[in-house]
């Protein structure tokens, strides 16, 4: 008897599973195992799978139209039928769950005859265009016709029929073609299952069911998200989408990762030549399992967007026409500038800052650009302003900074505890696993300040939604802590053996304090104590309690505080060290744990060693062959304020806008200003690039080979789409960079880089390119201990230590509502667009969110007369912008809220450059604000727009007739 | 030395402070204080602090003034 290897249940201990083969049905869990006969064949497989599965495992393909192995079998189509022994009738094998002993018949003439019949019926109501049908060779309508060998339909097309059914076109990214549908329900059931969003329906029964979209509405007016989960069920023409309409099929495919947000999603792209013609989410991709968002499936037209700037381009000063230049000239004025610099005002006023949206190679190559070249540590990367607390606060606690879990693990959880973070938006296909945990039954507690979508959609709903004042997460945890020790709800077996006791009884002492109770920290959060108490005792009791956190807890004045009390709840409860718990930050973009990871700080090496290590830097400087700063260098906000004082004077800024994305735009703009060599790396002439000198063209995530780390520690391959459009790849462009400057850097391929790396940093020591190929992906530590990488984190100790509790008191920020500005500004993002959306406002996202709003109160809109729409004046101690108004209920009164997707928004010029006391990581979450009626733009939008329109004539300018290109 | 960049440091260092001396002795308060600034800051900063320490116009937090003894300054 053969037992068969069942892909998604049983990973083979060396070998990725392929799970690229639909099965037909999602695996069963049980660990009780049957064995049944199919077609002869014997099999073992675990209860409950069913008869499809279980052929299909086999290699015996039972046609099918209705079920797929992502979907909960439904059973309407019949194609699937058998015979089973004993048995009435031919049953369904997708709905019929295998029994011991069974034996199955999957073909012979009365089942042939059985699925003909069916066939026909099918394709007796579908137009006959196959020819010319966009799905031609990739439509399983027309390959199981072709499987049970029909070859004539006897109905004709006279009688009653679908065929004049309309197609709708709203979704700039797919079209519904209703007479190619055959209700199947699949679409339905990926927007339910797979999404949980739940915008698509069958209206009406039998011959008259339709897919439809809600009431009266077209796809772009319904509730879907545009996520893609129905155009990937689809085994018709009928979801398709329109890149492949107006294109055809694909020639090949390639299988990277989304250079979106942290989740880190793996991606099939299908390619015609070297055109992307899709995205499809790869079902072998971990992180995501086979789903996608609207970003990463759809939205990736930025990459050949027109605006790509693709020569190199220099000029004097940045009231000047822009020069288009050889790479050479470019490189050799960039080069001139920077050691000028250096010699009139020594080593350390010049630095470089990397991206997270750079794959760990570039991020890599810029940090020892600035270490063995600039002979500085004056290094920094764009997470300084979402996660750099984060990596503060996990190393201070659980010893490593980093996430503890895999996405996979939330499937386990029994209570989940979301703090600041919205994953339906900013991250959502973890948003989507996550709510398929709740519709399994998993209880759920968010604390945000705001009414995000998962307190209440669609068969989900938040056992406690604490709605805490914004800048209060350190007494609101705090509080919960308190509970959990007051009515005796650690865990003192985990304390005990796993965590460090001289730190635990001092925070002891210190949490059992009666000011850290919910009732005591009501007036400070705004957090019933009743609500509180029984959220704190929901977490605690839980099998499983897992805490995910975002930007709402970082990025504030107590940001690594916030980070360290989430630890200590973690531990104090128990909850680390297996599946289903855990502490997990939710990382912004697509590789802020990677440029952590590659010693983008100015004070860390790889590998999250300090700078003053010796052992560390002896190794680095005999790699390099060269002496290495032992102090720490400057940080974001430090070199604004250096630039500002006159001696930080040259900045290499790779990927990152920091004139957008940065607290305070004024005093970022006054700091770039203030320099004398601003270098900017970047597929898009961005803000940052306007105050720029030197323009080096990036390549985008298509053009590259790399690596990026996600928010889960996996590090996934970033693969090579099409030539560079500038002719360079950003780690050739640091390495030419280098040479100019007098330092060779040998390398040929990023996979030589990578093996540096891991040459030189232990948590990265079995990572190579060669493994990455033959894993999937990895997340590390990767290393002889754990030559398969690590899923989850301190199972049996925290990295060789004992957990660390730490004090964290409750320090209110400076910034609070006053009578001249009474009202709390908070930001964040939305689904459609990213960040600072120089890539989503580049796609047709736009017509989801093509400007950013103001949320306010209906209380605070009468108080100041703002109906819906109108234009409103936000007004910080920073500064002034105006926003059109939104009307809402999701804020509470006294909160504002607003995204900072669009440059002209200027919601940064209001934000203030408070920052986290530990790391600097701005106060993003918190800017105390007015808000009045205004009918015309703040005087910095005004003067921005002009500042605006003279860089886009030096950009126009660029040719000049003064070099040409070489 | 322009003093908005003085108190850029002293505001910088107080907060650390205020965030790092409560549930301890003094003594440990001011080496995890002196710790932070020495493991976390540019030399140029660690200067700028000890200049602001030396003019009255800066008002540091008493735990800051113990750590400045650990603080590095080269
Ligand atoms: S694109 Fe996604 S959200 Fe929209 S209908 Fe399809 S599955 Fe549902
Ligand atoms: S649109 Fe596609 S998936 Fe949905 S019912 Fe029709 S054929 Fe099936
Ligand atoms: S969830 Fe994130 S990584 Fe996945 S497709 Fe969307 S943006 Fe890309
Ligand atoms: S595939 Fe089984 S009934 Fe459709």
């Amino acid at each position: 008897m053969i037992s068969y290897y069942d892909p998604k249940t049983e990973p083979a201990a060396n070998q990725p599973a392929d799970l690229s083969k639909d099965l037909g049905t999602p695996p069963s869990k049980s660990t009780v195992q049957v064995s049944v006969q199919i077609d002869g064949v014997d099999i073992i497989v675990p209860e409950g799978t069913s008869v499809l599965r279980a052929a299909a495992i086999a290699d015996i393909n039972i046609p099918k139209l209705c079920a797929s192995d992502n979907l909960e079998a439904f059973g309407s189509c019949r194609l699937c039928a058998v015979e089973i022994e004993g048995m009435r009738g031919m049953p369904a094998s997708c709905t019929t769950p295998v029994k011991e002993g069974m034996k199955v018949q999957t073909q012979n003439t009365k089942i042939a005859k059985l699925r003909r019949n069916v066939m026909e019926l099918y394709i007796s109501d579908h137009p006959l265009d196959c020819l010319t049908c966009p799905a031609n060779g990739d439509c399983e309508l027309q390959d199981m016709a072709g499987a049970v060998g029909l070859r004539e339909v006897r109905y004709g097309f006279e009688g009653k029929n679908h065929l004049d059914g309309a197609t709708d076109s709203s979704n700039p990214y797919f079209s519904f073609d209703d007479s190619k549908c055959i209700s199947c329900s699949r679409c339905v059931r990926a927007c339910e299952e797979v999404q949980g969003t739940f915008a698509l329906t069958v209206e009406g029964r039998g011959f008259d069911s339709r897919i439809s979209t809600g009431q009266d509405n077209n796809f772009l007016e319904s509730d879907c998200v545009s996520c893609g989960a129905c155009v990937q069920a689809c085994p018709t023409a009928t979801l398709t989408e329109k890149s492949v309409i107006d294109n055809g099929q694909p020639d090949h495919s390639i299988i990277t990762t989304c250079a979106y947000c942290g989740v880190g999603c793996s991606f099939r792209a299908d390619m015609q030549g070297d055109k992307v013609l899709r995205m499809v989410p790869d079902k072998n991709g971990k992180a995501n399992q086979g789903h996608s968002c609207v970003k990463g499936r759809f939205a990736f037209g930025y990459a050949t967007h027109k605006d790509r700037i693709t020569s190199p381009m220099i000029r004097d000063n940045i009231e000047q026409d822009w020069r288009e230049v050889s790479w050479e000239e470019a490189l050799a004025f960039a080069a001139k500038r920077l050691t000028d610099i250096q010699e009139e005002h020594g080593r350390n006023s010049i630095g470089a800052i990397t991206s997270s949206r750079c794959t760990n190679e570039e991020t890599y190559l810029v940090q020892k650009l600035v270490r063995a070249v600039f002979q500085n540590n004056n290094v920094d990367t764009c997470a300084r302003v979402c996660h750099s607390p984060t990596g503060y606060g996990l190393k201070a606690t659980l010893n490593e900074s980093a996430g503890t879990q895999t996405f996979e693990s939330v499937m386990k959880a029994d209570v989940v505890l979301i703090i600041g973070a919205n994953p339906t938006d900013a991250h959502p296909v973890f948003g989507s696993l996550l709510k398929r945990r709740l519709r399994q039954g998993a209880k759920l507690v968010v604390a945000d300040p705001r009414s995000i979508d998962l307190i209440d959609s669609p068969h989900t709903k938040a056992q406690h939604h604490l709605k805490l004042r914004p800048g209060t997460n350190v007494a609101l945890i705090n509080a919960l802590a308190h509970v959990i020790i007051d009515e005796g709800l650690e865990d003192a077996d985990f304390i005990s053996s796993r965590c460090d006791d001289a730190s635990f009884q001092q925070w002891y002492k210190h949490i059992q304090d009666q000011r850290h109770s919910p009732e005591n920290t009501m007036e400070i959060t705004g957090v019933e104590a009743t609500e509180l108490r029984a959220a704190a005792r929901l977490y605690a009791s839980a099998n499983n309690g897992a805490i995910y956190y975002g930007l709402g807890v970082t990025e504030h004045s107590q940001g690594s505080s916030s980070v360290m009390a989430i630890a200590n709840l973690a531990m104090v409860t128990g909850n680390i060290g297996r599946e289903g718990v855990g502490v997990n930050p939710l990382r912004g973009q697509n590789n802020v744990q990677g440029s952590c990871d590659m010693g983008s700080f100015p004070h860390e090496l790889p590998g999250y060693r300090h700078v003053s290590d010796e052992s560390t830097r002896n190794l680095f400087e005999q790699e390099w062959q060269v002496s290495l700063d032992c102090e720490p260098g400057l940080r974001i906000p430090n070199m604004f304020e250096a630039a500002i004082h006159g001696d930080f004077k040259g900045l290499y800024c790779q990927g990152e806008d920091i004139a957008q994305s940065d607290p305070n735009t004024q005093h970022v703009q006054k700091a770039l200003s203030s320099m004398k060599c601003i270098i900017v790396q970047d597929i898009f002439l961005n803000e940052t690039a306007k105050y720029a000198h030197v323009f080096l063209p990036g390549s985008s995530f298509m053009e590259k080979n790399g690596t990026f780390t996600n928010a889960e520690r996996r590090i996934s391959r970033v693969r090579k789409l099409m030539p560079a459009l500038a002719g360079k790849e950003d780690w050739q462009v640091t390495i030419a960079l280098a040479k100019v400057l007098g330092y060779e850097m040998n390398y040929e391929h990023p996979s030589e880089i990578m093996d540096e790396i891991a040459r030189l940093t232990p948590t990265f020591s079995g990572v190579s390119y060669e493994n990455l190929d033959k894993l999937g992906s990895i997340q590390w530590p990767c290393n002889e201990k754990s030559p398969l990488g690590t899923p989850i984190m301190h199972t049996e100790d925290f990295v060789g230590e004992k957990g660390k509790f730490a004090i964290t008191e409750y320090v209110a920020t400076p910034e609070k509502a006053n009578k001249h500005f009474p009202l709390l500004l908070t930001t964040g993002r939305i689904l459609s667009q990213y960040n600072v959306g120089a890539q989503t406002r580049r796609t047709a996202n736009q017509v989801w969110h093509d400007e950013d709003v103001l949320e306010i109160h209906p209380n605070d809109a009468e108080d100041r007369g703002i109906n819906d729409g109108d234009w409103v004046g936000i007004a910080s101690r920073a500064g002034t912008t105006a926003l059109r108004a939104l009307i809402s209920q999701r804020v509470q009164p006294g909160v504002v809220y607003t995204t900072f997707h669009h440059p002209l928004s200027g919601a940064n010029v209001v934000t203030t450059d408070n920052s986290d006391w530990a790391t600097n990581c701005p106060e993003y979450k918190v800017t105390a604000v007015q808000a009045t009626k205004v009918d015309e733009p703040s005087q910095w939008q005004a003067e921005y727009a002009q500042f605006s329109q003279r860089q886009a004539k030096y950009l126009k300018n660029k040719n000049g007739g003064q070099i040409a290109k070489t | 030395m322009s003093e908005d960049r003085l108190k850029y440091v002293v505001d910088m260092a107080n907060q650390i402070a205020l965030n790092l001396l409560h549930g301890k002795e003094q003594q440990q308060c001011v080496t995890e204080i002196s710790h932070h600034i020495n493991r976390f800051w540019a030399p140029s900063m660690r200067s700028q602090l000890a200049e602001a320490a030396n003019n009255d116009n800066y008002q540091l937090e008493e735990m800051v003034i113990l750590a400045l003894k650990q603080i590095k300054n080269d």
